[in-house]
């Protein structure tokens, strides 16, 4: 291969370090690292994070159109991240050489701690990030050799010695720089063999899953009220913006569960501070069409979102905004996008920092998401329960209705017939109201008919005295004889008070019975 | 913004050969492109595969890299595929061509996917390279691609360019012998013609009919072999590159050992092209044709 690179070892522009910072040393390396990512999927989103910050820069520069994109390529043994965000310069480059320093705006940028740059160290042997700035005619390449940094650091430890900070990441990292068009505008970071614990890294589907909760990307071009949210959130939430992400071939996109109702919103307002005109936070929401909760464990529910990253999983909402029915958080599916500055999330992003704003926050998004979710489910619970009344009720009465028909009402289950016919009407008085306008139309029918249904039961025969009675007196039927009368009616009887509060097994077995003597000729 | 790439290593000679290969490409799979499948070596910029892009979905990409460093070679190739938008059809597979040929893996243990329609081997170590313990991995390597594409019953195209770094030790004197002996034995004597050829004071006169019969060999176990026109050219930093371009056409098991359509003495006669400032020039290396030198005898 022809090499027309034109490579100088460069030393990195002076960055400013406090006088405390000097006697950090290595062993922090090793906590910071591979104590704060036990989820090695969260290396992931910080360089991905870091890879937004960079299209987000470049697109307040005005360029970055169509084409801007953040790619995840799986390669084994490494793991490829690129953007073609504005780059970073040799100033930039120079800090990933230090570590908790960023110039990074927590107002405006996602990532800001200046920590995640260095989470691959956690996850692979080398770093290798290549980047080019925008505007400026130069590649930088920094290669961090983790695998001999930890290894250095262990033997210290065995030793009970340490070493300074920085001069520990000075002495196993490289930075290059050589030419490059000045136009160019990119970072690569590939995760040289990522270890064995890490190997998650390697498996695109389980990063595309990830990044579909996690990352600032677009709906899925299926969710039919995907672009309605999209469009409500860009007009309510200042800093929301999208990026496309890839993985492998495929575009992720944020998951949506099927049989939703259409999205609706809550703005999460600070009463006790009128004058501030922003909300704290904006949350969409879409209610499961079906009973009850959403079935995917994984996907239902609310997220919060900061700058349209998640924080936390779908659990954090459940128990920080629901007081009680928190079984009822999944009844929906939804974000809680936090237009609070002062809400910080944690380092490990499963969390937000412990502060006021915090607390803020969440007293006023329980009263105002919780609260209304729960009317919401309980009000559509009893729709739900409404039409499941006029339902039944219809159902209990066309079954009574074609026995009357044809007279086959046993004169001993003429009460249980009436009694169920009684409370189906009562079933459906009480929830009318609930029940949406058809519903509504379908119940009185059913109580119109049950009342004429019981009338008939009670008195024996039908409106139209030509039609046959309803009831039939099996004893009459057969013409039993007084004997036979007295026998029958203790066995019913008998069998009546032993089964009672089994109506099904009791009618059954009068049926059998009947059908017997029938065919006996009794 | 559309990415550019820091420098283009190619040369006008090298995009002329590109061309050409382009033509071929879409003169044998003109009712399949944009479903092709490609396994080569190219250079880190990639600038054919970008230029190809629109008649594949599958790069198989073999690199390398430099001793001691080969991983930045191999970073700096997925950092092109990024930028030129081809990464996601593009696997990248580490280590030497001829041992991932050889081993069906890269040293990571990547498999090489077959088949493919689409074959480019570049051989910038010459096409005679013998590795530290004298093996010469080239052709077995090659004879291993085409098993492993005979058993997916496809044609393909083989593009294979080597530069003049050869260290021959008597192989490319004894292959003309042997055509020769061959030839004689079916009454023809070729011996004027292979010796203008063997004594040709330009190495790609004499590789021009030693890579084809090299090619031929390696492949009529499972493949018909025909050979293109041959295009020498000073390449990057002036190296002198040459080019050969095979149509490799699965032959039925019941027909193993069927002639090539393609003669040897076509093969002999098959003129070359001469690459300057882009320019193509067509050369038989002023040594007359066997059917004249046949005659004259």
């Amino acid at each position: 291969m022809d090499d027309a690179r034109t490579a100088q070892t460069q030393e990195p522009p002076e960055v400013v370090v406090k006088s405390d910072e000097q006697y950090a040393y290595g062993f922090i390396m090793e906590v910071l690292t591979r104590g704060l990512y036990p989820d090695k999927l969260h290396v992931v989103r910080e360089y991905v994070q870091n890879g937004f910050d960079a299209i987000l820069e470049l697109r307040k520069k005005g360029f970055g159109g169509d084409d801007t994109r953040i790619e995840l390529k799986v390669s084994p043994p490494s793991l490829f991240i690129y953007d073609n965000g504005v780059g970073m310069d040799a100033q930039r480059m120079a800090e990933y050489r230090y570590v908790g320093y960023s110039r990074k705006l927590t107002a405006e940028s996602v990532g800001f701690r200046g920590i995640g740059k260095l989470s691959g160290i956690s996850a692979a042997e080398k770093i290798i990030v290549t980047t080019s700035p925008l505007g400026i005619p130069e590649q930088h390449k920094l290669i961090i050799d983790a695998e001999a940094m930890l290894q250095h650091v262990e033997r210290l430890k065995a030793r009970g010695e340490n070493i300074a900070l920085n001069q520990l990441i000075q002495q196993y990292t490289s930075l290059e720089t050589t030419q490059e068009d000045p136009n160019a505008h990119y970072t690569q970071i590939e995760l040289y063999k990522v270890r064995s614990d890490s190997l998650v890294l390697l498996d695109e589907t389980r990063l595309a899953e990830y990044l579909s909760l996690t990352a600032p990307i677009d709906f899925n071009p299926t969710f039919q009220h995907g672009s309605q949210i999209d469009q409500e959130l860009r007009e309510y939430v200042t800093d929301y913006e999208t990026a496309p992400i890839f993985v492998g071939e495929n575009q992720v996109f944020k998951p949506f569960l099927p049989n939703a109702k259409p999205p609706q919103w809550i703005f999460v307002w600070d009463e006790d501070n009128p004058a501030n005109p922003n909300p704290l936070a904006f949350c969409w929401y879409c209610e499961n069409m079906d009973k009850g909760q959403f079935p995917d464990e994984i996907r239902r529910g609310l997220f919060y979102r900061v700058k349209n990253f998640s924080v936390g999983d779908n659990q954090l909402p459940r128990i920080t905004l629901w007081r009680s029915s928190p079984e009822r958080s999944f009844y929906f599916f939804g974000e809680v996008h936090v237009c609070d500055a002062g809400v910080i999330p944690s380092a490990d992003r499963t969390n937000f920092e412990q502060n006021s704003s915090r607390e803020r926050l969440y007293t006023k998004a329980s009263e105002a998401i919780s609260r209304s979710l729960n009317r919401i489910a309980g009000k559509s619970s009893d729709t739900r329960r409404a039409i499941d009344f006029v339902r039944q009720a219809e159902a209990t009465i066309l079954h009574i209705q074609e026995e009357a028909m044809v007279g086959a009402i046993p004169a001993e289950l003429k009460v249980p017939r009436i009694v169920a016919i009684s409370k189906a009407v009562e079933n459906i008085q009480k929830r009318i109201q609930n029940a949406p306008e058809e519903f509504q139309e379908r119940g009185r029918k059913a109580i119109e008919q049950g009342e004429i249904l019981i009338r008939q039961i009670d008195q024996g025969k039908p409106t139209d005295s030509q039609k046959q009675s309803v009831i039939y007196d099996i004893k009459d039927e057969l013409k039993l004889s007084d004997e036979a009368r007295w026998v029958y009616e203790t066995i019913i009887s008998t069998l009546k008070s032993e089964f009672e509060g089994n109506l099904k097994q009791y009618e059954r077995l009068i049926g059998q019975i009947h059908r017997q003597l029938r065919n006996r000729g009794v | 913004m559309t990415p550019m790439c820091s420098t283009d290593l190619f040369t006008h000679n090298k995009q002329k050969v590109r061309e050409m290969d382009a033509i071929l490409i879409e003169r044998h799979f003109r009712s399949d492109l944009g479903n092709l499948r490609y396994i080569g070596l190219p250079a880190s910029t990639l600038t054919d595969l970008a230029q190809w892009k629109e008649y594949f979905n599958h790069f198989s990409v073999v690199e390398r890299g430099q001793p001691d460093q080969e991983f930045i070679y191999q970073h700096d190739l997925m950092l092109s595929a990024m930028r030129l938008g081809i990464s996601r059809k593009l696997s990248l597979l580490r280590g030497d061509l001829d041992d991932v040929l050889l081993n069906g893996k890269d040293i990571f243990g990547n498999p090489v996917k077959y088949p493919f329609d689409v074959v480019s081997l570049d051989y910038s170590g010459g096409i005679l390279y013998k590795d530290p313990t004298g093996a010469a991995k080239r052709p077995e390597s090659i004879s291993k691609l085409c098993e492993e594409q005979a058993q997916h019953n496809l044609d393909f195209l083989l593009f294979l360019s080597t530069n003049m770094d050869i260290q021959d030790q008597g192989e490319i004197k004894s292959t003309f012998d042997e055509i020769q002996r061959d030839l004689s034995k079916i009454g023809i004597d070729v011996s004027r013609t292979t010796r203008a050829y063997r004594d040709h004071p330009l190495l790609e006169a004499r590789l021009k009919v030693y890579v084809p019969y090299m090619i031929r060999n390696l492949t009529s176990r499972w493949f018909r072999c025909t050979t293109f026109k041959p295009i020498y050219y000073a390449g990057n930093k002036a190296t002198r590159m040459m080019h050969f371009s095979f149509w490799l056409e699965r032959t039925d098991e019941a027909v193993v050992g069927r002639p090539n359509k393609q003669t040897i003495i076509q093969l002999l006669d098959l003129p070359a092209f001469e690459c300057t400032d882009g320019n193509l020039r067509q050369t038989s290396f002023e040594i007359d044709v066997v059917e004249t030198a046949v005659m004259i005898d």
